[in-house]
């Protein structure tokens, strides 16, 4: 086994433990279902996606999307039309059997028998992968779930239920987790508890991929991220590359007609916001400056007014119109 | 495989339903052997006063009535050439005539155990169908396919669970009811019938008979446990098994069977009293021009279905479905 580093959002270290190739790799991914009026929805469009081993990667998208049918059918629940899926280098489903035990997931909700006991129901799933009776409790320790481990299922509360589906998937000790809306429902101490959680398994070198639509959650824990729309994928990198760039620089000047002329005349946006500029594809918020100064035209303020991961994502899913489009223009597909 | 096997047959034995299942079908078991008992036992006291006094009561008809109907028995008797027929026209009552009917085991054993292998093989299919579709409905095969994805093995894994989860309660229902109605009569000397009556073929029906019955009727309540696993496989909801099956008693075996009654040798209910009866017969009316009477005649036919007839039919629909649901559940994907 391998180590791969690289950064994650918050400066700290990735440490991979597949580093010669992505955990999760799709190329031109199909999918389409048919109505009962037998006509087609077209619910994944040639989605190509790639998630890093090691860290946690964001998978984004508007209800709709495609994420949980991509997450089925990277589970082998759903087969693709056409297109390649790949884990850990392996084609699914021919070769999921052989990777399976390396993947743990939630799918939407978690899904288990209503009648069995939280403890009940992981050791059916412990025995069918030939897991010690011990690692029951090991991971009803590790989500903080054992002293209501012998509740029936159907009493659990919904934060008790993700913790028990959380628990499921660290059965296996997986080096791939894949959770989808892992927060649907949770009570805030519920979500800090399972993004918490999230963030841990990454920084421990696994490769855990959340699909949310709730971005401000995803920005807090994910190194990198895919956003897709109407089945495809429309940007990915890290999420600091992503809104790297996006955002705009505020300046005040006291003669705000001469600085708009001179920046529009730099080939950058300029807007009024009362007093001020907002300057809009600056790479860097010094040039800003020195372009006024060599003019003689001084600010008495220059900042810069980041984006945060919604407003890029609001902005990159809204010119995908209607039947999906390729990608957004001037968004480059990065790769940590 | 073996993992999974158990796996299932833990399952199998953890959930509430299927025990509901069970002991319902056990204490349906339990009314053979109290019929029994309660058809087989002597005429009390009470009962020979109730009919004395019917006896007492009865007044004979007038001697003309009498004479119009022998002369009525001599006309029939003339006209079928047969001097035995009998109208019971000098009929006088007796105690026995008003006496409660008495079952006896070698006359009515038979029919108390036969009858009992369709409720059988209901529960028996309602078992597998909730046994597999429970894990559709909720979900729960989802999760259960990514920790095992190969799905020919969880399908044939369920498939075994339900003849391992299933079997005991077949054994035991059919055991309490073969052993418990024998033990009925034989608790009340009715074992033999002193007087059989006129062609109830006074069938003999030993233990050893009834044995042999119950051992085919446990095998066809697994057989249709793993039916109902399979078309739980197809149709995922377990409510859905039970109309399908509704459906097909009514339309088929009911409307059906009275529109084109030669499709009687193919129908469920006629096989599978083949199998448990070890052959069984079904009739076929053959109507036509009588040019004596000039009207339209019938004869029915008697048609025989043997126990291997019932059984090739009965274990290729349970082959066709397993087959089928094997298919469907490998190529279909799974919420």
């Amino acid at each position: 086994m391998s180590l791969q580093e690289g950064t994650t959002s918050a400066g700290g270290p990735i440490i991979g433990t597949h580093g010669d190739g992505p955990a999760i790799s799709t190329r031109a991914l199909r999918k389409t279902f048919r109505r009962f009026d037998l006509s087609q929805v077209v619910a994944v469009e040639g989605l190509d996606l790639e998630v890093p081993a090691g860290g946690v990667h964001g998978f984004l998208g508007p209800n709709g999307s495609g994420k949980t049918t991509t997450i089925r059918m990277l589970l082998g629940l759903a087969r693709p039309d056409s297109g390649e899926i790949r884990l850990f280098g392996e084609p699914v489903p021919q070769r999921l059997p052989a990777v399976v035990a390396r993947v743990g997931a939630i799918v939407e909700q978690p899904k288990f028998v209503p009648s069995f006991s939280g403890r009940r129901n992981l050791e059916v799933l412990a025995s069918a992968i030939d897991v010690p009776r011990t690692r029951v409790d090991e991971v009803l320790d590790q989500v903080d779930l054992r002293e209501r481990a012998r509740d029936p299922f159907r009493r659990f509360s919904l934060g008790m239920k993700q913790r028990l589906a959380i628990a499921a998937t660290l059965l296996k000790d997986p080096d791939l987790l894949i959770f989808d809306e892992p927060t649907n429902g949770l009570d805030p101490a519920g979500i800090r508890d399972v993004r918490a959680t999230m963030r841990r398994l990454g920084d421990e070198g696994r490769t855990v991929l959340v699909s949310s639509h709730i971005l401000a959650e995803v920005q807090q824990v994910a190194d990198t991220v895919s956003i897709v729309a109407r089945g495809r994928s429309v940007a990915s990198g890290s999420v600091a590359e992503l809104v790297r760039g996006r955002g705009q620089v505020r300046v005040v000047v006291r003669d705000v007609p001469a600085a708009h002329a001179l920046l529009t005349a730099r080939g950058w946006r300029v807007t009024r916001e009362g007093g001020a500029l907002l300057v809009a594809g600056v790479p860097d918020p010094a040039l800003v400056n020195e372009t006024l100064a060599r003019e003689g035209l001084f600010a008495s303020e220059v900042g810069t007014v980041r984006d945060d991961l919604e407003s890029v994502f609001l902005e990159l899913t809204a010119h995908v119109g209607t039947g999906g489009t390729d990608r957004v223009p001037g968004v480059a597909q990065v790769r940590p | 495989m073996s993992r999974l096997v158990t796996t299932e047959v833990a399952r199998w034995f953890a959930r509430t339903m299927l025990w509901l299942v069970s002991a319902a079908t056990v204490a349906l078991m339990v009314l053979g052997p109290l019929g029994a008992y309660n058809g087989s036992r002597e005429a009390s006291a009470a009962d020979r006063a109730l009919a004395q006094q019917q006896v007492d009561a009865y007044e004979p008809p007038a001697q003309e009535d009498v004479d119009a109907c022998l002369a009525d028995e001599a006309r029939e008797r003339e006209a079928q050439g047969d001097p035995t027929i009998e109208f019971q026209c000098e009929w006088t009552p007796t105690v026995e005539d008003f006496l409660p009917w008495r079952q006896y085991w070698d006359t009515e054993g038979a029919s108390i155990v036969w009858g009992v292998a369709s409720f059988l093989a209901l529960a028996a299919l309602l078992a597998g169908a909730s046994f597999v579709a429970a894990e559709f409905s909720t979900g729960a095969i989802g999760n259960w396919l990514t920790f095992a994805p190969r799905r020919g093995r969880v399908l044939a894994s369920k498939l075994v669970a339900t003849v391992v989860g299933f079997a005991p309660t077949a054994v035991l229902a059919v055991t309490l009811l073969v052993g418990g109605t024998w033990g009925a009569f034989a608790a009340h000397d009715a074992l033999h019938n002193p007087n059989p009556p006129q062609g109830s073929g006074g069938s003999g029906f030993t233990l050893a008979d009834a044995a042999a019955a119950g051992g085919r009727i446990a095998v066809l309540g697994v057989a249709f446990a793993v039916l109902g696993a399979a078309l739980g496989f197809l149709l995922r909801h377990t409510a859905a098994v039970l109309g399908a099956v509704l459906a097909w008693g009514v339309v088929v075996e009911g409307i059906g069977a009275g529109l084109a009654p030669r499709a009687r040798p193919w129908l469920l209910q006629t096989n599978i009293d083949a199998w448990v009866r070890d052959g069984t017969q079904w009739y076929e009316d053959v109507c036509g021009f009588d040019a004596e009477t000039g009207g339209q005649s019938c004869t029915s036919i008697t048609h025989t279905v043997s126990a291997g007839h019932g059984a090739a039919v009965l274990g290729g629909l349970v082959l066709v479905v397993v087959v089928l649901a094997a298919v469907v559940f490998r190529r279909r994907d799974v919420s």
